[in-house]
C-alpha cells in the first residue's frame, strides 16, 4: 500500500525524455513571476493570450488522462471542490465554503454552490462527484490514476482496487456520499493533512453521468464531447496544432477572470517556439538552456521558476557490493560539484540540491517551508572530505579501485549531465572508473526497475503538496526503492509520520527527522539538483505564472496590459 | 503491360504483409509498457490495464486479431492519445505530411531538372559550375540546417513569412523549400550527367547531321531520354522526403505524421507504431509501384520485357 502513496510522482527523467513536455513548472506565487500589477496599468481592449505548449492534449476524458497537459487544461474547463490559489493553497471552487471537518479529521462535509452550472444549463450536484469518483476507482475503468484515491486515503479506495480484497470492484463502498443535491460527504481511512489540496486535481473533478454515458468512447475527444463548469470553455481543438479556450461567463468567479481567449499552440521544438515569440506570434515561451544567454539580459522578459522536480542518483547496493559501504556512498555524493552543473550545464534556473524534498514546495503547520529547517540539505560537495571517506571505504572493503556503471537516458541533456557526474567522481576519487550507459527511455526504465545499474540518474515530481511524496519512496519495500536500501529506523519514522495525520506538527517533525536520517547518516541516494524552468514573457502580460505543482501554466487571473 | 502490372502488384502485397508481420513481432521486443505513468503503477494495476487492452493475450492471438481488424479498416486505439482511434489520427495528420511532401517533391524535381539541363547544355561553363556547387551543397547539407537558416533569416529577421505552424499557404513555403533542397540537388546532378551523355550520343550526332534544329534536338530527343533516370530516382527521393519531414515538421511545428512515428516508438504506443508503419510502408510501396509503371510508360523496352517474360 505504501507504494500507492506515490501519488503522481512521475519519474522526473520523463521530463528529460520529453524535454519541454513538463518544463512548464515553477515557483509559488512567484517571486519572479509577472504578478507586479503596476498601479494604474490599463487593460488592453483585446484580452487574448497566445502561448505554446510542447505537448498536445491527448484526451480530456478524466479517467483516461495521465499527463500534465491534459490535467492542466481539464482543470481550466472543469472545476472541482477546491482550486489552488497562487500560493498553492486550496480555496473553495464548486464548494461554497471550506468544508466542515469532523473531530477525528476523517469526515469532510462540503456544501456545494447552488448557482454552479454545467454548460448545458443543468446544476452541478453532489451526485456528479459521487459518480465521477466511483468511476475513477472502478477496476473496470482501468484508469491509470485510480490509485490517487488510495493516496488520498479516501475510505475503501485501496480495497476497491485490490484484487485480493473482498471489496474489490465494489465502488458503492467508496467513502463518498451525496447527503442531498448540494451536500457531499467524504470519509477518509485516516486523517490526511494534504487531502484538500488534492481535490483541485483533475482526477477529482465532477462529471455528469447522463452526459458521460451518452458520449461513450467519444468523451473528451472534441470540444462538443465535454461539459464545462470551469472558468474557461474549450471552443476549438485542432489535434496536433493547438486549442482555444474562451472565458466561461457562467463561472461563479468570472469577474476575476480577465482573459477572454487563450490560444495554445503545440510547438514541440523549443527553437521554433522562441522564433515564434520573437516574431510576435506568442506572448510567452519556455526557454531551454540553449536560449538562456540570449534572454537573460532582457530583464523585463526573462523569468525563472523553481520546479518541484528533484533529480538524484540511485546508489544500487543490490548489484554493487561496494555501495553497501556508507563511506563509499558518502564519498560519491561529496565528489560532485552541483553548482557547476546547474550554472554551467543547465543554466535554466535549476538549483543545486543536497536534499530530496524541494524548496518552496510544501509549507508546514507553522507556515514555514519544509526546507527552512535545513535550507542547504545534507552532506554537500566537499572533495577533500570525499577523498578521506573514499580512502576509509577502500580500507574497510579491502579494494584498490572501483568500476561503476552510471545509467543514463540517451537524450542530450541527460547525457551531458551524466558525463559531467562521471567526470567529477573520477576526478575527485582516484581509482574510481565510471562508465555512462546511455539508453533510450523504455530500456532505461526497464534496466532501472530491474536494478541493472550501479548509479542511476533519476528524478521525481510530486502530485500532492506534501513532503511524504518524496520520502516514502525509500522505505524498504517501496516499488521505487529498487536499489536494496533498507533502514528499519527510517521505515519506522515514515510509518509514524503517516499515522500522525491528526497531529500535523508532530508529523512534520518526523518527516524532517526522516529526511535527515536518509541523507545525512544513511546517504541512501545522492541528490543532484532541483529543476528550474526559464520563460520569456512579454512585459505587457501580468499574472502569468508557472506553478511548481498542480498546473503546467497558470493564467487564471492573468491580464494583458495596453501596449 | 497487364501482366507486368499484376506481377508488380503481387510483389507489393507480399512486401506489405511481410512488413506488417515483422513490425508486429519486433514491436513485442520493446521494453516497457504503453502506459505513460508506468513507473508508479503497481504490477496489479498493470495487469488490470493489460487485460483491458488485450495485451495479456498471446502474441499470435494479438497478431491475428490485429490483422483481422486491419482488414476491416480498424487500426486500434492510440495509447498516447488516451483512446482516440489511430485511423482518425492518421486521417488528420496524413494529408498535412502528404501535401508538404508532394509540394517539396514537385518543386524540387522541376527546379532540379531545369538546373540539370542548364548545367548539361552549358557544360564546363560558369552555369555548369554554379549548378554543380549548388548540387553539392544541397546533397551534403541536411534539410534541417536549411530549415533553421530559412526560419531565422526569412521569418524572424525579415518577417516575410511565418515562423511555423500550418494555417495557410504561406506556411507551406519555408518547410517545402527546406525539404526540396536535396531533391533539387540530386535531380540536378542526375539530369546534368544524363544530358551530357545523351548530347554526346550517336543519335544526337545523326540528328544534327540531318539538319534538325537545335531546339528540337534538345526538347524532343535529349530531354526526353535524359529524364528517364530522373524518374527512377524520384522513388528514393520521396523516401528521403518522408524521413526528412520527421525533423522538418518538428522545426516548423507542423502537425504531420512524421513526429508521431518517433513518439509512438518511444512511448510504446503499439497501435500507433503499427498504424504509422503501415501508412509509411504503404506509401513507399505505392511510390515504387508508380515509378515502376512510369518507367514502363516512358521506356517501352521495360514494358515489353515485362510482358514477354
Amino acid at each position: 500500500m505504501r507504494r500507492n502513496k506515490a501519488k503522481w510522482p512521475i519519474l522526473l527523467s520523463l521530463i528529460l525524455v520529453m524535454s519541454m513536455l513538463l518544463t512548464a513548472c515553477s515557483s509559488k506565487g512567484g517571486s519572479t513571476s509577472t504578478s507586479g500589477s503596476g498601479g494604474n496599468d490599463q487593460l488592453a481592449d483585446n484580452q487574448v493570450l497566445n502561448i505554446a505548449d510542447s505537448s498536445d492534449i491527448p484526451s480530456l476524458n478524466w479517467t483516461q488522462i495521465s499527463d500534465s497537459t491534459s490535467s492542466t487544461y481539464l482543470q481550466y474547463v472543469t472545476s472541482g471542490l477546491m482550486r489552488l490559489n497562487d500560493k498553492l493553497e486550496p480555496q473553495p471552487d464548486m464548494a461554497a465554503s471550506m468544508p466542515e471537518i469532523s473531530k477525528d479529521k476523517k469526515t469532510y462535509t462540503f456544501k456545494l454552490r447552488k448557482d454552479a452550472k454545467w454548460s448545458d444549463g443543468s446544476p452541478v450536484t453532489a451526485n456528479d462527484f459521487v459518480y465521477a469518483w466511483r468511476k475513477m476507482v472502478d477496476p473496470k475503468t482501468a484508469s491509470p490514476y485510480s490509485f490517487i484515491f488510495a493516496s488520498a486515503n479516501i475510505k475503501n479506495a485501496a480495497k476497491i482496487e485490490n484484487k485480493k480484497d473482498p471489496l474489490f470492484g465494489k465502488i458503492d463502498q467508496l467513502g463518498v456520499k451525496a447527503l442531498n443535491d448540494h451536500t457531499l460527504q467524504v470519509t477518509l481511512d485516516k486523517p490526511t493533512p494534504y487531502f484538500l489540496s488534492m481535490l483541485a486535481n483533475a482526477y477529482f473533478m465532477p462529471q455528469k453521468q447522463s452526459f458521460v454515458e451518452k458520449q461513450g468512447d467519444k468523451l473528451g475527444q472534441e470540444p462538443q464531447n465535454l461539459l464545462y463548469n470551469g472558468p474557461f470553455k474549450l471552443t476549438k481543438w485542432d489535434h496536433g496544432s493547438g486549442w482555444t479556450l474562451e472565458k466561461n461567463n457562467d463561472y461563479w468567479d468570472a469577474k476575476h477572470v480577465y482573459l477572454k481567449q487563450v490560444n495554445v499552440h503545440v510547438i514541440k521544438d523549443n527553437s521554433t517556439a522562441v522564433n515564434m515569440y520573437n516574431s510576435g506570434k506568442l506572448d510567452a515561451t519556455g526557454l531551454s538552456s540553449d536560449f538562456i544567454d540570449q534572454f537573460k539580459n532582457k530583464k523585463d522578459q526573462f523569468h525563472t521558476f523553481k520546479d518541484a522536480g528533484v533529480f538524484f542518483l540511485y546508489l544500487n547496493q543490490k548489484r554493487q557490493p561496494a555501495l553497501k559501504n556508507v563511506n563509499v556512498r558518502k564519498a560519491i555524493n561529496m565528489s560532485i560539484d552541483r553548482n557547476q552543473m546547474v550554472n554551467v550545464l543547465l543554466k535554466d534556473g535549476s538549483v543545486a540540491a543536497n536534499y530530496i524534498v524541494p524548496k518552496e514546495f510544501a509549507k508546514g503547520p507553522d507556515g514555514k517551508d519544509f526546507r527552512s529547517a535545513a535550507p542547504n540539505g545534507y552532506n554537500g560537495y566537499n572533495p577533500k572530505e570525499a577523498q578521506k571517506l573514499w580512502e576509509k571505504g577502500k580500507k574497510e572493503l579491502g579494494i584498490k579501485s572501483l568500476k561503476l556503471e552510471l545509467m543514463s537516458q540517451d537524450t542530450s541533456t541527460s547525457a551531458k549531465i551524466n558525463e559531467y557526474i562521471a567526470n567529477q567522481i573520477e576526478k575527485n576519487l582516484p581509482g574510481v572508473k565510471v562508465t555512462v550507459n546511455k539508453q533510450p527511455w523504455g530500456n532505461y526504465l526497464k534496466l532501472l526497475n530491474s536494478g541493472k545499474y550501479d548509479l542511476g540518474n533519476s528524478g521525481w515530481i510530486p502530485d500532492y503538496d506534501d513532503p511524504m511524496t518524496y520520502l516514502d519512496l525509500w522505505t524498504t519495500n517501496n516499488q521505487q526503492n529498487n536499489m536494496g536500501f533498507s533502514d528499519p529506523k527510517f521505515d519506522k519514522l515514515i510509518e509514524e509520520a503517516d499515522n500522525l495525520g491528526a497531529d500535523p506538527q508532530k508529523r512534520w517533525d518526523k518527516m524532517h527527522e526522516a529526511e535527515k536520517l536518509l541523507l545525512e547518516k544513511d546517504q541512501a541516494i545522492a541528490p543532484l539538483f532541483q529543476e528550474g524552468t526559464a520563460h520569456a514573457i512579454r512585459p505587457y502580460v501580468k499574472g502569468l505564472n508557472y506553478p511548481n505543482f498542480g498546473m503546467r501554466v497558470d493564467f487564471l487571473h492573468a491580464k494583458i496590459l495596453k501596449h | 503491360m497487364g501482366r507486368y502490372l499484376l506481377q508488380r502488384f503481387g510483389y507489393m502485397l507480399v512486401t506489405f504483409f511481410v512488413i506488417v508481420a515483422l513490425t508486429f513481432l519486433t514491436m513485442q521486443l520493446l521494453p516497457g509498457t504503453p502506459y505513460r505513468n508506468q513507473q508508479k503503477l503497481s504490477p496489479e494495476q498493470i495487469e488490470i490495464m493489460n487485460h483491458k487492452y488485450g495485451l495479456d493475450k498471446p502474441v499470435a492471438v494479438q497478431f491475428v486479431d490485429y490483422v483481422g481488424n486491419m482488414l476491416k479498416g480498424d487500426l486500434g486505439l492510440s495509447f498516447q492519445y488516451d483512446g482516440r482511434p489511430v485511423t482518425e489520427i492518421l486521417k488528420e495528420k496524413l494529408p498535412v505530411s502528404g501535401t508538404l511532401g508532394t509540394e517539396a517533391l514537385i518543386f524540387g524535381a522541376i527546379v532540379g531538372v531545369f538546373l540539370g539541363i542548364l548545367a548539361g547544355l552549358k557544360h564546363n561553363t560558369f552555369w555548369d559550375y554554379g549548378a554543380s556547387i549548388l548540387a553539392i551543397l544541397g546533397i551534403s547539407i541536411p534539410s534541417f540546417i536549411f530549415a533553421g537558416l530559412l526560419q531565422y533569416w526569412i521569418a524572424v529577421k525579415l518577417g516575410w513569412l511565418p515562423v511555423g505552424y500550418w494555417d495557410g499557404p504561406q506556411n507551406h513555403i519555408l518547410p517545402a523549400l527546406s525539404l526540396s533542397m536535396s531533391v533539387i540537388a540530386t535531380v540536378a546532378r542526375f539530369m546534368r550527367t544524363e544530358m551530357i551523355e545523351v548530347m554526346g550520343s550517336d543519335y544526337i550526332t545523326t540528328a544534327k547531321a540531318k539538319g534538325i534544329n537545335n531546339t528540337s534536338i534538345i526538347v524532343k530527343h535529349s530531354i526526353r531520354n535524359a529524364v528517364i533516370p530522373v524518374i527512377t530516382i524520384l522513388g528514393p527521393l520521396a523516401v528521403n522526403i518522408i524521413t526528412g519531414s520527421l525533423v522538418i515538421e518538428q522545426i516548423f511545428a507542423i502537425p504531420g505524421i512524421g513526429e508521431q512515428f518517433v513518439t509512438s516508438i518511444v512511448t510504446n504506443d503499439y497501435p500507433m507504431i503499427m498504424g504509422t508503419t503501415i501508412m509509411y510502408s504503404a506509401m513507399l510501396i505505392l511510390i515504387i509501384f508508380i515509378v515502376d509503371i512510369l518507367y514502363g510508360i516512358i521506356d517501352p523496352r521495360i514494358r515489353l520485357a515485362g510482358g514477354e517474360a
